[in-house]
């Protein structure tokens, strides 16, 4: 090989060398994140069946240990869920998470109806997806339902587990 | 004609991708532009340091992007998210120790180059402008380096550079000034984080980089300085180019600075998460590293160091980075009003005598302006390493003030360990400091000492010999339980408190026993007893019948005790003992602490003051809570001889003490050997060990 062939091709290869040295742990670095799971979420206290009207929806906030990266928050607010008591036993529990793109979604008293205020996404108190003349409902599922149960040690209180669902699927997959 | 000159506009002749894109950007000139240069005299390996320094500079601008994307400048937030970097997330400490590392080879390299510069005489005329972008690019460097270090928000790098930000200060007229913008504010705070982390990412890069274009465009237009005897005796002959020649050089020399690196990253310059675990790594040397150690290597130690969390109430023996130990060994030198002079003066006068060097390479001074100006630069170079010498001498030295520094050092080493170590369950969300400030293990014997020790001992660690309670070493284990029944008049335990129904029952029932011959007996009941016990029971009272080892034990705690003490609401009787449930656990001393006039606990025969938080917002609710209590004892106590004497009891039974929460809870979590960090806000808890 000639003298000049083989001093570029050496400094190419050490200059490859060093890029793949330094290139895959700054991958590896910049995609961390792929080891931080969602939180397994667990049954969380939310209130009093007896506080619950039926057929009324109730906003409750969920609490729980809370980890955001290197923080740690022992008692933080995960996430809103809609209460709606159906009868005397039943109660459903929803995210107040909009499966669409991830807004809030509020109660419309008048109407009876769950509404996005962000896109129109709407939902009757069934948590159903419903279509209102006129306006587009961009949500692809009916709205998210959460685990529900009465606490075994005192059946009068709702608990409920937390989760978060991906956005935009036809179906509700938790996120991982 | 026509279309074949559309086809050269449109389609160059061979088309392939890197013909198309050079047609359309033209990039090959400009690759040309940088790589075709003409090396009379051919390429030497002499002049690879600037091309060392181009090449650890783009390193630490990479790994500086990388460390960007998950640091967090701020005062609550800026250690925990090292701390996460180095520890946690995957070749993070790789890539913080190529940058720690990086900086200080920038320094040294940069030194090696100033010398080759000299030496060469490539600083003398027509290259002094050169010379005096390289002086600038040198206090960029600096200036980086003295940003960098505080970033981290260590002990360390918070008190190396208060001293830096205190020299700033003490700068005549607008000394004050200065330091309270450059710090953004009276004290250390957010605003020094924010000011020095946008100094260090988005200030001193650009102009390092604009330097350095201006430096290598400024080179370019006079070429390398060959030495005389290295000048071809025909110029158009023994020629090298910068590619391949000198780019080879270049690049074979980066490299081992990387290697060099790459060594320095990977030697132990940190602490380890855990204990190192010397038949772990036998183990792990044998088989192939796994990508999780390789990736989570910091948790060994590799890596750059991590001090403990910045606390300005907690002091540290504050040194710079060891290339600024110089300037820092010249202060000794001066007092008071003279310290200008080490600070300041002298410094500037150095750099000012290096910017003038190559004004003595004009005319006939040339040759004397060589050699004055290798000489003023290695007599620097030496003055430096002399100075740095007799710094690091002196802290290693024998003296008293030596040894001082070092166990100073060595119990902040202890502390970084620990800050480590808790950070792993999570950091609290007021700041890292809070790890320390509320870890029960290092706070809670301080607490103990000073709120518990005049009546408490606590074994060998805290002793106490005119101590008039019990020692709290070990109190509620199977051990202390069992000491209790053996020998109560041992001062360990009840001889020196009022508890003399508890003493005499216990000697009563072994006397009984060695009379009865029944001593093995009644030593496995104790023993039964001591074992329940100390598992801190809180279960329900077992059923008639349960022949489970709970029930087992509590049968044992009904025969002998429950004529006195209370278990789950039965038995006790009103003799006024402590009710057992949960004996022994933090929730049992929380209430002892709390309220140990109760009646669950030592009512009117205690003489333990209650602690309470008397600083809070329920201080008020809490005084008449207990005068309340003390109402009480004192209607049950009833009327008789010994009312007076009863009232001074229940008087002294009733006492007020002020411990805050968190003190509180320090001292419960040491006492029952649980470290967990107390966590602030409410509640006061922390999530269970993992």
């Amino acid at each position: 090989m000639e003298r000049r062939t083989f001093l570029k091709c050496a400094t190419h290869g050490l200059g490859i060398l060093w890029a793949a040295l330094v290139g895959i742990p700054a991958v590896a670095f910049l995609i961390d994140a792929r080891n931080r799971p969602a939180a397994a979420g667990d049954f969380r206290s939310v209130g009093k069946v007896s506080d619950l009207e039926i057929g009324v929806p109730k906003q409750v906030i969920i609490r729980d240990v809370r980890h955001d990266a290197w923080t740690l928050h022992p008692n933080d607010v995960l996430g809103r869920v809609w209460l709606v008591r159906r009868d005397n036993d039943r109660v459903d529990a929803f995210t107040a998470t909009c499966p669409h793109l991830g807004c809030s979604v509020n109660f419309e008293e008048k109407a009876k109806r769950f509404i996005c205020p962000c896109h129109n996404g709407t939902f009757n108190i069934e948590g159903q997806r419903v279509e209102r003349p006129g306006i587009t409902n961009p949500a692809p599922r009916g709205m998210d339902h959460l685990e529900c149960r009465r606490d075994p040690a005192d059946p009068e209180t709702l608990q409920v587990k937390y989760q978060s669902f991906i956005q935009g699927k036809d179906t509700p997959v938790a996120k991982s | 004609l026509k279309i074949k000159s559309r086809r050269l506009r449109f389609y160059p002749d061979a088309v392939t991708v890197r013909t198309w894109f050079d047609h359309r950007t033209g990039y090959r000139k400009l690759i040309d532009v940088l790589l075709i240069e003409h090396i009379p005299g051919g390429a030497r390996w002499r002049y690879v340091w600037g091309s060392c320094l181009a090449f650890v500079f783009a390193s630490q601008l990479i790994t500086g992007v990388l460390l960007m994307t998950a640091y967090s400048p701020g005062d609550s937030t800026a250690w925990s998210s090292v701390y996460f970097i180095q520890y946690q997330m995957d070749f993070g400490w790789l890539i913080r120790g190529l940058h720690h590392f990086g900086s200080q080879m920038m320094v040294v390299l940069l030194g090696i180059h100033m010398l080759q510069v000299v030496i060469a005489g490539a600083h003398l005329p027509p290259r002094e402008v050169n010379w005096w972008l390289g002086l600038a690019l040198l206090g960029a460097v600096l200036g980086l380096s003295l940003t960098g270090y505080l970033l981290p928000w260590d002990q360390k790098g918070y008190w190396a550079t208060q001293v830096a930000t205190n020299i700033a200060g003490n700068q005549p007229v607008i000394g004050p000034w200065l330091q309270k913008v450059i710090v953004g504010g009276p004290v250390y705070g957010h605003q020094t984080l924010t000011r020095f982390y946008a100094l260090h990412v988005a200030i001193l890069p650009p102009l390092v980089i604009v330097l350095i274009i201006a430096h290598l465009t400024v080179f370019r237009r006079h070429g390398v300085t060959v030495a005389v005897r290295l000048q071809p005796a025909d110029p158009k002959k023994d020629d090298g180019w910068l590619w391949p020649d000198q780019a080879f050089r270049d690049m074979v020399v980066s490299m081992i600075l990387f290697g060099i690196l790459v060594a320095l990253v990977l030697a132990h310059h940190g602490n380890s998460i855990a204990p190192r675990d010397t038949s772990s790594s036998n183990q792990s040397t044998g088989g192939l590293v796994s990508y999780d150690s390789l990736a989570h290597a910091g948790r060994d130690g590799r890596g750059a160091d991590l001090d403990a969390p910045a606390d300005p109430s907690r002091p540290y023996p504050a040194r710079p980075e060891w290339y600024f130990l110089f300037l820092f060994q010249l202060l000794k030198y001066f007092e008071g009003e003279q310290e200008v002079v080490g600070t300041v003066f002298i410094p500037l006068g150095a750099v000012l005598l290096l910017a003038l060097l190559p004004l003595l390479g004009f005319g006939p001074m040339r040759k004397f302006g060589h050699a004055f100006g290798v000489l003023v630069v290695m007599g620097l170079l030496v003055a430096v390493a002399t100075l740095t010498y007799l710094a690091i001498a002196k802290d290693r030295g024998d003296s008293e003030e030596a040894r001082l520094f070092r166990r100073e050092l060595e119990t902040a080493d202890e502390l970084a360990r620990r800050a480590v170590q808790l950070a792993g369950d999570g950091i609290p969300a007021d700041g890292a400091v809070y790890l320390l400030r509320r870890d029960p293990l290092t706070q809670g014997e301080k607490v103990f000492r000073a709120t518990c020790a005049s009546c408490h001992s606590y074994g060998d660690q805290v002793r106490n010999e005119q101590a008039g309670a019990s020692d709290l070493a070990d109190f509620g284990t199977r051990q202390w339980i069992t000491g209790l029944l053996r020998e109560p008049d041992n001062p360990r335990f009840l001889a020196r408190t009022k508890l003399t129904t508890m003493r005499n029952w216990v000697k009563r029932t072994r006397a009984k026993a060695k009379k009865d011959k029944s001593e093995k007996e009644l030593e496995a009941e104790f023993d039964r007893i001591a074992g329940w016990l100390s598992a801190h029971p809180r279960e329900p009272v077992p059923k008639e019948g349960d022949k489970g080892s709970f029930a087992d034990g509590y049968r044992a705690f009904e025969n002998h005790c429950m004529e006195c003490h209370a278990y789950q609401g039965t038995g006790g009787g009103d003799t006024k003992a402590p009710d057992c449930t949960g004996y022994g656990d933090a929730d049992w001393i929380r209430l002892m602490v709390m309220g140990p006039y109760l009646q669950s606990r030592y009512g009117s025969r205690n003489t333990m003051p209650a602690f309470r938080d008397l600083e809070g917002p329920d201080a008020e609710f809490v005084r008449q809570e207990v005068q309340q209590a003390k109402q009480l004892l004192l209607k049950d106590s009833g009327e008789g001889e010994q009312t007076e004497k009863k009232t001074k009891d229940i008087e002294g039974a009733c006492k007020l003490v002020h411990l805050s929460d968190i003190d509180r809870e320090l001292v419960i979590r040491w006492l029952v050997k649980d470290y967990r960090v107390i966590f602030g806000g409410d509640p006061i808890t922390a999530p269970f060990k993992r």
